[in-house]
């Protein structure tokens, strides 16, 4: 009897349109739209240059130094073309480039410049900085000499001689950015971006400058090093063997809701096995048969079939689409595999509570669901890690999250304690599920059918 | 006693404030086709439901095939097949893997339960129809595979809970043979309807339910011995005098006389010349007629007799179909 019900538990499940649609086309479907949509925006192999027009009408060093080092790199973000406005606009509109950007001066009596910075000051700074290990070595003999008196004299005409034209807008200037394009797009984005992000750099850099010349922050020390560009302060390391680009991680993410679905398929088992929900649920119950052997075999068949779907999704975004999971592809199947387990398990549970008929439990369950998947950020991003922060006990039990966060442990961990810590959650769930669900249904009489 | 397969004794059942079954008593003998007839709402459903241990009762005793019928005696529901009121089948198996699965939670072997499927496929005759799903098949054929379901695995006890309501006439026949021959088999039947034809028909003993009681019991006719008319006689005219209708009841045999609906009712009870007589009241008062017919008591003259009621309303079957249309609609 048993090996016969599941054989026939697996045959209806595929032939039950909801989940051929959920199961099976939905992440098909939902992959195959990311990997057009999101695909090409992180395959750097692929990504092409950014050609762009520079109209300078100031000069700006520090433009200079991030922009080229971007177009200078070995995979090139910008491709940069130094030219007249009138060169500029000829090339946006022969399509040559996507945008100009037009390098204006900014006037220097404005609050954010250091124009007002005292001599004093200057010297004091330029004190702390020469003072600094390794500035005064390699200069010859004449510089040497000229420093030394410098720091020790507080004659003012060394400082006048040393600091004349100096200031801290000379060492980054205010300029002003401004952007011209012609349509959209995602160069348009990216050009916009990076002038916003050149800008607030700018920004900073010059108020680290005028805080250090005031003596307000910072040694000379560190100024020295953090304008050399040297300081060091975040080493990277390759932490895993996992694929972390943020489209994978959308995978991974669908992969989760996938399996999550499997509950829609679940919640069916209740009602096949209870008399007081469906003739069939009564005609079993008649049976020669313990409604508990049935009940695993029902369980077991919608495991095999569920898990062949987490499969097939699984193979799909990997093999078909190319994404990369990194080593790490046997245990993306057996996270998908044991997710779906669990929420099928979670289905039947739903399943069992009520008297309530099919459709209205699978609304329950689809809106279980997706609650779910709303609060492991499935669907908007930042959520889990808010509730992380100030509810983190619901990550710990939505489904959904466990799934995803077995997902993300494998693909930012080099080892594999955390992912292992969440599957044994899922197999816990797996277990109260079933346990809840059949605790609902062992009810051998009923007051009413 | 040995031969008794069901034995229900006191049986209460209450839903909330109405007592659906109220001390019931039944026993039903090996190789009876045993019919439980009554109205809507009588409590045949509820007695079946608790004999399956299904339902929760409140007081009484059931005992199938001797012993006490629990939620956990699989070895006497091993032996029972059930077709309920609603068609149990899955919708995405076809007629032989439905059958097959039910089947399945009886018969473990495979050879063996493949020979039980086909001889009760063949039984119902679906066999034309193995491959089709529930959905394809007509409202009588999905009767049939209902059937199928909870025969295949040849069970001494056959409970058939209203298996042809919304059935097609062609079908409802084939159905009801097909429950004489189970029972020729050697299967004891019960049998729960409401439409007293069938029962008449196929039921060698028959108990009449209302409210949740026994209001008869007996062969049907034990039954109909019960009532008083033996013959009733309708004759379809225009509204006799009151002196007509007097003269009638002066008859010897004739229990009542009535004008109804456009036609004289003339209940009488024995006699061997009863419409003899009644035309010859017509004719001697010199009384346009139409048609002239005679019914012999049934079921529902006794069920009117006890309760005072008919057992269905009138017509029911003919609005049947009617009701499905508009539902479909």
């Amino acid at each position: 009897m048993f090996w016969s019900s599941v054989k026939y538990q697996i045959k209806m499940t595929f032939r039950v349109k909801e989940v051929i649609v959920w199961l099976i086309l939905f992440p098909i479907v939902l992959g195959t739209l990311y990997k057009f949509t999101f695909g090409s925006l992180y395959e750097q192999d692929s990504f092409e240059a950014v050609p762009t027009a520079v109209v300078e009408h100031t000069k700006d060093n520090l433009f200079h130094l991030v922009m080229d080092a971007m177009a200078e790199a070995d995979k090139p973000i910008l491709t940069l073309t130094y030219c007249s406005e009138e060169e500029a606009y000829e090339l946006l509109e022969n399509g040559d480039v996507r945008g100009i950007i037009v390098i204006d001066p900014v006037s220097d009596t404005g609050e954010d410049g250091v124009s007002d910075t005292s001599g004093t000051d200057i010297a004091a700074f330029l004190r702390e900085y020469l003072s600094s290990d390794g500035v005064m070595e390699g200069l010859d003999e004449e510089s040497n000499a000229f420093l030394k008196d410098f720091l020790e004299s507080s004659d003012k005409s060394y400082l006048e001689k040393l600091v004349e034209g100096v200031s801290g807008s000379t060492l980054i200037p205010e300029t002003r950015l401004s952007l011209k394009i012609k349509s959209n797009g995602m160069g348009a984005t990216m050009l916009k971006k990076m002038a916003e992000m050149y800008q607030t750099m700018q920004k900073a850099g010059r108020d680290i400058m005028e805080n250090a010349m005031s003596g307000k922050t910072g040694s000379g020390d560190e100024v020295s090093k953090a304008m050399q560009g040297n300081t060091t302060v975040v080493t990277q390391t390759e932490l895993t063997r996992g694929n972390k680009d943020p489209y994978a991680t959308y995978m991974y993410n669908l992969i989760a809701m996938v399996a999550i679905f499997g509950a829609m398929s679940g919640v069916t088992i209740a009602s096949s096995l209870q008399a007081n929900l469906s003739p069939v649920g009564a005609r079993r119950e008649c049976a020669g048969t313990p409604k508990f052997k049935i009940l695993l075999a029902d369980l077991l068949g919608y495991y095999v079939s569920h898990s062949f779907c987490m499969i097939i999704a699984v193979s799909f975004v990997t093999f078909v689409l190319g994404t990369d999971f990194g080593s790490r592809l046997l245990y993306v199947y057996l996270g998908a595999i044991l997710g779906g387990i669990m929420g099928v398990s979670m289905g039947f549970f739903i399943g069992s509570i009520g008297k309530w008929g099919d459709g209205a439990k699978t609304g329950l369950v689809m809106a279980f669901n997706m609650t779910c998947c709303f609060l492991s950020g499935l669907m908007v991003p930042g959520i889990r890690a808010l509730l992380m922060q100030y509810a983190p006990v619901i990550n710990e039990v939505n489904p959904a999250a466990i799934v995803c966060d077995s997902f993300y442990f494998l693909s930012v961990d080099e080892g594999l304690n955390r992912y292992f810590t969440k599957l044994f959650a899922m197999l816990i769930l797996t277990a109260v599920f079933v346990l809840l669900g059949f605790v609902l249904t062992r009810r051998r009489k009923y007051a009413s059918l | 006693m040995e031969n008794t397969v069901v034995k229900i004794e006191n049986l209460v059942k209450n839903y909330a404030e109405l007592r659906a079954l109220d001390h019931l008593n039944l026993e039903i003998r090996q190789g009876e086709v045993f019919g439980l007839l009554g109205p809507n709402g009588s409590g045949k459903t509820t007695t079946i439901s608790c004999l399956l241990s299904l339902l929760s009762f409140d007081e009484g005793t059931i005992e199938v095939f001797g012993k006490t019928m629990t939620p956990t005696s699989y070895d006497l529901k091993s032996r029972i097949g059930i077709i309920p009121q609603n068609v149990a089948v899955f919708n995405e198996l076809n007629v032989y893997e439905n059958v097959d699965c039910f089947c399945s939670l009886y018969i473990p072997d495979k050879a063996k339960r493949k020979q039980y499927v086909d001889e009760a496929i063949a039984f119902v005759g679906l066999e034309d129809f193995v491959k089709f799903r529930p959905k394809k098949l007509s409202g009588g054929l999905l009767r049939r595979l209902n059937i199928a379901c909870g025969i295949a695995h040849k069970p001494d006890l056959i409970i058939l809970d209203e298996p042809t309501v919304a059935v097609d006439p062609q079908s409802r026949n084939k159905i009801l043979e097909g429950i004489v021959e189970l029972n020729r088999m050697g299967a004891t039947v019960i049998y729960t309807t409401h439409y007293m034809e069938e029962v008449e028909q196929i039921c060698s003993r028959i108990v009449i339910m209302d409210r949740g009681k026994k209001i008869a019991e007996g062969s049907k006719d034990e039954l109909k011995r019960e009532i008083k008319n033996t013959e009733t006689i309708y004759v379809e005219m225009d509204q006799p005098s009151e002196d007509v209708i007097k003269n009638m009841r002066g008859l010897s045999h004739v229990s009542d006389a009535s004008w109804v609906d456009g036609r004289l009712i003339v209940g009488c009870a024995g006699g061997k010349h009863n419409l003899v007589e009644v035309m010859e009241v017509i004719r001697e008062s010199d009384l346009d007629f139409g048609r002239v017919y005679s019914e012999l008591p049934t079921l529902n003259d006794v069920f009117l007799t006890i309760t005072g009621k008919e057992l269905r309303d009138k017509d029911e079957r003919q609005e049947e179909p009617t009701a499905k249309k508009k539902k479909k609609a």
